[in-house]
């Protein structure tokens, strides 16, 4: 037993390794071939975990193979289009003007029941307010709303900008550890943090969350107590 | 470009050890079959079992190394042979023990021919 629990451990850290390697878009959603490569992956892992007569070999030479071929295959995509077309396909126009195109549907077997479920997963109930939507590689649906169907923006209500509003607050302390990126991405440094801070009669250690926007407005919630 | 980097040194890695293990597998069969067939010559009178252990400990030095790439069930059927050879020498069962050794040399060729990437073993 002792031996499946090592070489679970193994295939985990390797695993692990392997789609940090293939980097975040693995993560995110999926192409057909990084698809492919999840799924072979998930099932290669279990070979050598519940049959222990087969070599750790025959299961971690399988697996690095795939993540190698899929960062090659993605950096030859990125390169050439064809390829990408070939691997990954294209988006396809399923919505025009307003207008469904029910061809270009049936060839992608997507039935009626699955383009309005797609729009309801965006909050959209009628295809009256759809102008055009396509269908990404991934299989999802992207959907470019009428102008009057729209969310309203400022721009729309003719409002001023203002530039303090455009970027989000950042995290500076996260459970008592201080992130040196974004304290030095807002200008400021340790001792103002530490005054800050101390201007809540706290320490680095009793604070759970610490964030600061363009405007200065700090945020500060401390650390809960344990009972 | 990094992640390049690193996909290309794993791959080079990767098909060396695959290579290295090719390579390996066919020096101990190699070995190990030739040693088989200087048994298979020795005569009945001859120092069959001093033979037969010697092969037996050849054959468990390479499976210390056999054990990392090749499937376990096929290397535990070839230890089996090779006990069983040691015991047919020393009871004098030489019929039985002269095919047992045919039998070792088959099974060392198909552990060899299964892991070549022919079309064969690829299909």
């Amino acid at each position: 037993m002792l031996v499946v629990f090592f070489r679970t451990l193994i295939l985990y850290c390797v695993i692990v390794f392997g789609v940090r390697l293939m980097g975040k878009r693995q993560l995110g959603e999926l192409q057909p071939s990084e698809l492919v490569v999840t799924i072979l992956i998930s099932n290669i892992a279990t070979l050598p975990i519940e049959e222990i007569d087969t070599p750790l070999m025959v299961g971690l030479l399988p697996i690095l193979s795939l993540v190698v071929f899929e960062i090659i295959i993605s950096i030859i995509n990125l390169h050439f289009r064809e390829v990408r077309r070939v691997f990954s396909g294209t988006p396809v126009v399923v919505i025009h003007h307003g207008v469904v195109d029910q061809k270009k549907l049936r060839q992608l077997r997507y039935s009626a029941d699955d383009l309005m479920a797609q729009l309801r997963s965006q909050n959209i109930y009628s295809l009256s307010e759809v102008d055009f939507a396509l269908v990404e590689t991934t299989g999802k649906l992207s959907v470019y709303q009428k102008y009057l169907s729209r969310p309203v923006t400022g721009e729309a209500l003719s409002l001023q900008d203002q530039p303090s509003q455009n970027s989000p607050p950042l995290v500076l302390v996260s459970e008592g550890r201080v992130n040196e990126a974004y304290l030095e991405l807002c200008c400021k440094d340790r001792k103002w943090l530490e005054q800050t801070i101390a201007s809540h009669h706290l320490t680095l250690n009793q604070v759970f969350l610490l964030t600061l926007d363009q405007k200065g407005t700090v945020e500060l919630i401390p650390r809960e107590v344990k009972k | 470009m990094k992640r390049l980097a690193i996909a290309v040194v794993l791959l080079v890695v990767l098909l060396s050890v695959s290579g290295y293990s090719l390579w390996s597998l066919r020096q101990l069969t190699t070995q190990l079959t030739q040693t088989a067939q200087q048994l298979r010559e020795l005569p009945t009178d001859g120092p069959l079992e001093e033979a037969s252990r010697d092969l037996v400990r050849q054959w468990e030095k390479a499976e210390d190394q056999l054990v990392l790439y090749v499937n376990h069930e096929k290397l535990e059927r070839i230890s089996q042979t090779a006990a069983e050879l040691l015991a047919l020498a020393q009871y004098e069962d030489y019929s039985i023990f002269y095919s047992k050794v045919d039998l070792l040399i088959t099974q060392l060729d198909g552990l060899w021919e299964e892991s070549l990437p022919n079309y064969r073993n690829l299909l």
